[in-house]
C-alpha cells in the first residue's frame, strides 16, 4: 500500500486512527500499530511481511541475550539474518549478473532458486534499522532493552516502514514507552496535518507531474536537443527530491499522529554550498547511519580518502543493485574529496554560485538513477549537442512547471510552515483555507499517481 | 492554522466537487448531433452515459423501440434493426447489466417516455455477470440499495444479501474516486463545453444511441473452455424481482437473452454450464410468472462467423435477430 492512493487516506488510515483513538483500550494501541503495519506492509505481499516479522524475531532473540553488550560474536550472529535477507533480495542476482554472467545469461542453468525475486519494498530501510539497533545495543547506547512488541514496532512502524527516515531506537524509544498514555493536542492535528498536505503536494502534485513531463524523452536519451537534455536532467532532479521529501513529510506528519517525532530527514538540501554540505541535508538519517555505522568504525578521518570512498560506495549500492549505482556513489565521493581540495577557492565565490555550481553537479549525478551507463553516456552527448537526431522539445508548459517547481523547491518552506504559525488570525484562516485547497488539489490527481522512487531501495 | 476553518474550507470544497464535478447536461447530442459530445460520451462513466441519455429521452418523443443492455447491444444501430424512420433508439450503455436497464427503465416510465416496445438484454447466463447499477447518483443510489438489502432480508439467502451490500461498496467506493479523479472533471468540462470546440472526427455514438463496433469483426478463436470459470454471480431472488419491477411497465417488455458465437452457442445448448443452467430454469419461470416475453440465446448460425469476440455480435447479426424478435406474436 502507498500513502498516495486512495485505499490509504480515505480507509487505511481513518481505519487506524479510529482504533487508535476510539476502539483500542489505551494499553493495547502498540499491538493495534503493530498488526496495522504488518497489515500495511503485507498488502504488497505476504511473503514481505513474513521477511520482515523473521527479521523482527531474529534480533530480537539476540539482543535480549545478557551477554550480548560488547560480544563481537553474538553481534555477527545478530546481524546476519537481517543482511543475508538484503543480500538474497535485493543484491543477489546483481551478483550473479556481475561475477557468474554466465549464470545470468542461460537461465537453464542453476541458480533456479533465485529467479523471480521479488524485492520486498523498503527492505533496505527496515534492514539498517534492525541493524543500527543490533550495533547500538552491542555498544551499550540502549538505554533499556526494548520488549518484544516495543521492538517490533520500532522497525515496522508503517509510517517509515518502506521509505525512512532510518531513525535509531532511541529516537523512538520515548514514544514508544508513551504510547498507551498518548493523548493527541491540537497542535499535534494542525503540525500532522501540515505535514501530511505537504507531502502528498510535493509528491502527487509535483513529482508525479514532472514525471509526467519527463516521460517522453526518456526513451530517446541520446537524440535529445541539448535544451532537451538539460531540462530532463533539472526536471528528474526535481522529480527525485519531491519525490522522497514528500514521503518523508507523509511520514513524519503520520508519525505526529501517533505521538512519533520522527526526525527531519531534508534539510532543504538544493540550497547546500557544497558537496559536503549536500550530504548533511539529503536523506540526513541515511548520512548518519553510514557515518556513525561504517565511516566511522572503518576510522573515520585516519584513512580519509579510502573511507570517503568506501562509504560512498555502500551508499551508492545501497540505493541499488547495479553498478550505475556504485559509480553514482563514487562521483559523491570524488566530490565531497574534489572540495576538501579546492575549498579554499570554491568557498570564495558568492553563495549562489555556490549553490548554482553543487546544484548542478549532484544533478548530473541523478543522470545515473534515471539511465544505464550506455544511455548516460547517449545523453551526456546530448547534453552537450552532440546528438545524432534531434527529436523533441519540452512545451512552454513543460518548462513553466520546471521554473514553478524550482519556485517551491527554492523558496517554499514547507517544515516551517508545518511547525510555525503566524499569531495573525487572517493568516490562519486563509492558511487553513489554502490547506484545504491543497488537499482538495491533491485528491483530484491521487488515482495518478505513482509509486514512490526510494521504495525501490 | 485554524482547525475549524480547515474542516469548514475542506467540506465546502468538497460539496462544490460534488455539484459542479457532475455530467452537465442541457441539450441531448443524440438530438442535436453534435459530434464532438458524441465522441466524448464514450471516455464516460457509465452512470453518466445513462444519464445523457435518459435526458435525451426525457427531451424527445416517446419512441417506438429501444434497445437496453450494454457492449452486447450497444452496437446494433437502427439500420442493423430495419427501423430508420426515427422509431428505434439504442439505450444501451456498456459496463452496465440487466440491473441497471432495469433502474433505467423505471425512471423512463415515471417521465413517461418508456419506449412502446423495451428490448431489454441479458448478457448470456453462461457469462453469469450481474454488477450492481452506477446510477442513479447517491443519495437516490442509496434508496434503491436500501430496497434491495430489505428484499434480501426478507426473501434471498443471507450469502445473496452480502454480495448485493458488497457490489453497493463497490460502486460506492467507485464513485468516490470517480468524484476526485482530474481526468474525468475535465472530460466532464470538455463533454459541457463541446459546442463550443472543434467537433472530433472518428466520432463512436451515434445520433440513434448506437456507438459504432470499436473492433472490426473477425475470425474468433474459440477456446473449449471458454465461461467455464465463470462464478455465480447471477442473484436469482434479485433477477426475478427485477423481471417483476419490469412487468409491471406502461410497455411491451422483451427480455432476451444476448447470443453468444454460433460455435460456442452449439456446444454449451447441448451441455450448459452448472450455474447458466439454473439461472435459465429460473429466468424462464420469472417470464411466466410475471407474464414476460423473453427469449433464451439463440444460436446465430445464419449470421456470418466474423465476431467481434466470442460475446459480442456485430451489430448487424445482433441487429437482424432483434428484427425478428420484433415480427413475432408475443410468445409468453
Amino acid at each position: 500500500m502507498i500513502f498516495n492512493s486512495f485505499e490509504f487516506l480515505f480507509l487505511f488510515l481513518p481505519a487506524v486512527l479510529t482504533g487508535f483513538f476510539v476502539f483500542s483500550a489505551a494499553r493495547y494501541r502498540i499491538w493495534l500499530l503493530i498488526g496495522a503495519s504488518f497489515l500495511f506492509y503485507a498488502l504488497s505481499g505476504i511473503e514481505h511481511a513474513i521477511i520482515l516479522l523473521l527479521q523482527i524475531l531474529w534480533v530480537f532473540v539476540f539482543i535480549r541475550m545478557d551477554s550480548f553488550q560488547g560480544n563481537r560474536v553474538a553481534l555477527t550472529f545478530a546481524i546476519l539474518f537481517p543482511a543475508l535477507s538484503l543480500i538474497y533480495y535485493k543484491y543477489l542476482g546483481f551478483l550473479i549478473a556481475s561475477f557468474l554472467p554466465s549464470y545470468a545469461e542461460d537461465g537453464s542453468a542453476g541458480f533456479s532458486l533465485f529467479e523471480n525475486i521479488i524485492l520486498p519494498a523498503g527492505i533496505s530501510f527496515f534492514t539498517f534499522q534492525s541493524v543500527s539497533l543490533a550495533i547500538d545495543r552491542y555498544r551499550g547506547h540502549i538505554r533499556e532493552i526494548p520488549k518484544f512488541r516495543e521492538l517490533a514496532l520500532y522497525i515496522s512502524f508503517f509510517p517509515q516502514l518502506v521509505a525512512g527516515p532510518i531513525v535509531r531506537y532511541d529516537q523512538v524509544a520515548e514514544a514508544i514507552h508513551g504510547i498507551s498514555a498518548f493523548r493527541i493536542k491540537h497542535q499535534d492535528v494542525i503540525e500532522a496535518l501540515s505535514f501530511i498536505i505537504f507531502g502528498l503536494t510535493a509528491k502527487v502534485l509535483i513529482a508525479d507531474s514532472l514525471s509526467l513531463y519527463i516521460e517522453p524523452f526518456k526513451g530517446t536519451p541520446g537524440e535529445l536537443p541539448a535544451l532537451s537534455a538539460l531540462y530532463v536532467l533539472f526536471a528528474y532532479s526535481f522529480q527525485i527530491y519531491f519525490d522522497f521529501y514528500g514521503y518523508s513529510l507523509i511520514a513524519i506528519g503520520l508519525g505526529r499522529l501517533f505521538g512519533f517525532h520522527l526526525p527531519d530527514n531534508f534539510l532543504r538540501p538544493y540550497e547546500a554550498l557544497n558537496p559536503k554540505e549536500f550530504w548533511r541535508r539529503w536523506h540526513v538519517s541515511l548520512s548518519y547511519w553510514i557515518r556513525d555505522y561504517l565511516y566511522i568504525p572503518l576510522g573515520g578521518r585516519d584513512r580519509h580518502l579510502r573511507n570517503i570512498l568506501i562509504t560512498f560506495a555502500v551508499c551508492g549500492l545501497w540505493h541499488g543493485a547495479d553498478w550505475t549505482f556504485i559509480v553514482w556513489g563514487l562521483y559523491h565521493a570524488a566530490l565531497v574529496i574534489g572540495y576538501s581540495q579546492v575549498s579554499r577557492f570554491w568557498d570564495k565565490f558568492p553563495f549562489i554560485v555556490q549553490k548554482a555550481v553543487n546544484f548542478s553537479l549532484v544533478s548530473l549525478g541523478w543522470i545515473l538513477f534515471l539511465f544505464n551507463f550506455q544511455e548516460a553516456n547517449e545523453f551526456l552527448k546530448s547534453m552537450f549537442g552532440f546528438s545524432v537526431n534531434s527529436v523533441g522539445t519540452p512545451s512552454l508548459e513543460s518548462w513553466l512547471f520546471l521554473l514553478l517547481s524550482a519556485g517551491v523547491c527554492f523558496f517554499a518552506h514547507f517544515v516551517r510552515y508545518s511547525r510555525h504559525f503566524s499569531s495573525s488570525v487572517i493568516v490562519s484562516h486563509i492558511y487553513a483555507t489554502f490547506l484545504a485547497g491543497l488537499l482538495v488539489a491533491v485528491l483530484l490527481f491521487v488515482d495518478r499517481s505513482q509509486d514512490f522512487i526510494y521504495f525501490r531501495f | 492554522m485554524k482547525l475549524l476553518t480547515f474542516t469548514t474550507a475542506l467540506v465546502f470544497l468538497i460539496v462544490c466537487l460534488f455539484i459542479f464535478n457532475g455530467i452537465q447536461l442541457t441539450t441531448s447530442p443524440f438530438k442535436n448531433g453534435n459530434a464532438a459530445q458524441l465522441a466524448i460520451i464514450d471516455e464516460l462513466p457509465a452512470a453518466d452515459v445513462v444519464k445523457i441519455k435518459i435526458n435525451h429521452a426525457n427531451i424527445s418523443s416517446r419512441v417506438k423501440v429501444g434497445l437496453f443492455g450494454n457492449s452486447r447491444s450497444v452496437q446494433v444501430s437502427s439500420q442493423d434493426i430495419g427501423l430508420e424512420n426515427g422509431g428505434f433508439f439504442n439505450f444501451a450503455v456498456p459496463g452496465t447489466s440487466f440491473r441497471q436497464s432495469t433502474i433505467y427503465l423505471e425512471q423512463l416510465s415515471k417521465m413517461g417516455k418508456t419506449p412502446e416496445i423495451a428490448l431489454v438484454s441479458f448478457d448470456n447466463f453462461e457469462l453469469q455477470y450481474f454488477p450492481s447499477p452506477p446510477h442513479p447518483s447517491a443519495p437516490l443510489r442509496w434508496v434503491y440499495v436500501w430496497k434491495d438489502v430489505f428484499f434480501g432480508v426478507m426473501n434471498a439467502p443471507v450469502a445473496d444479501t452480502l454480495k448485493i451490500l458488497k457490489r453497493a461498496a463497490i460502486i460506492e467506493w467507485d464513485s468516490l474516486t470517480r468524484l476526485f479523479n482530474y481526468e474525468l472533471m475535465m472530460r466532464r468540462l470538455k463533454y459541457a463545453s463541446s459546442e463550443h470546440i472543434p467537433a472530433i472526427s472518428g466520432t463512436r455514438f451515434l445520433p440513434d444511441g448506437s456507438r459504432l463496433q470499436e473492433e472490426k469483426p473477425s475470425k474468433v478463436i474459440i477456446d473449449a473452455n471458454s465461461f467455464a470459470d465463470a462464478k455465480p454471480n447471477i442473484l436469482l431472488d434479485f433477477m426475478a424481482r427485477d423481471m417483476a419491477r419490469l412487468s409491471k411497465l406502461d410497455a411491451r417488455v422483451i427480455i432476451y437473452e444476448s447470443p453468444i458465437h454460433p460455435e460456442l452457442a452449439i456446444k454449451l445448448n447441448q451441455q450448459p454450464g452448472v450455474y447458466a443452467a439454473k439461472t435459465r430454469i429460473r429466468f424462464l419461470k420469472a417470464c411466466k410468472d410475471y407474464n414476460i416475453e423473453c427469449y433464451s440465446a439463440p444460436v446465430l448460425e445464419d449470421g456470418s462467423d466474423l465476431w467481434v469476440d466470442k460475446s459480442h455480435a456485430p451489430g448487424s447479426v445482433l441487429g437482424a435477430y432483434l428484427a425478428q424478435i420484433l415480427k413475432h406474436e408475443p410468445a409468453k
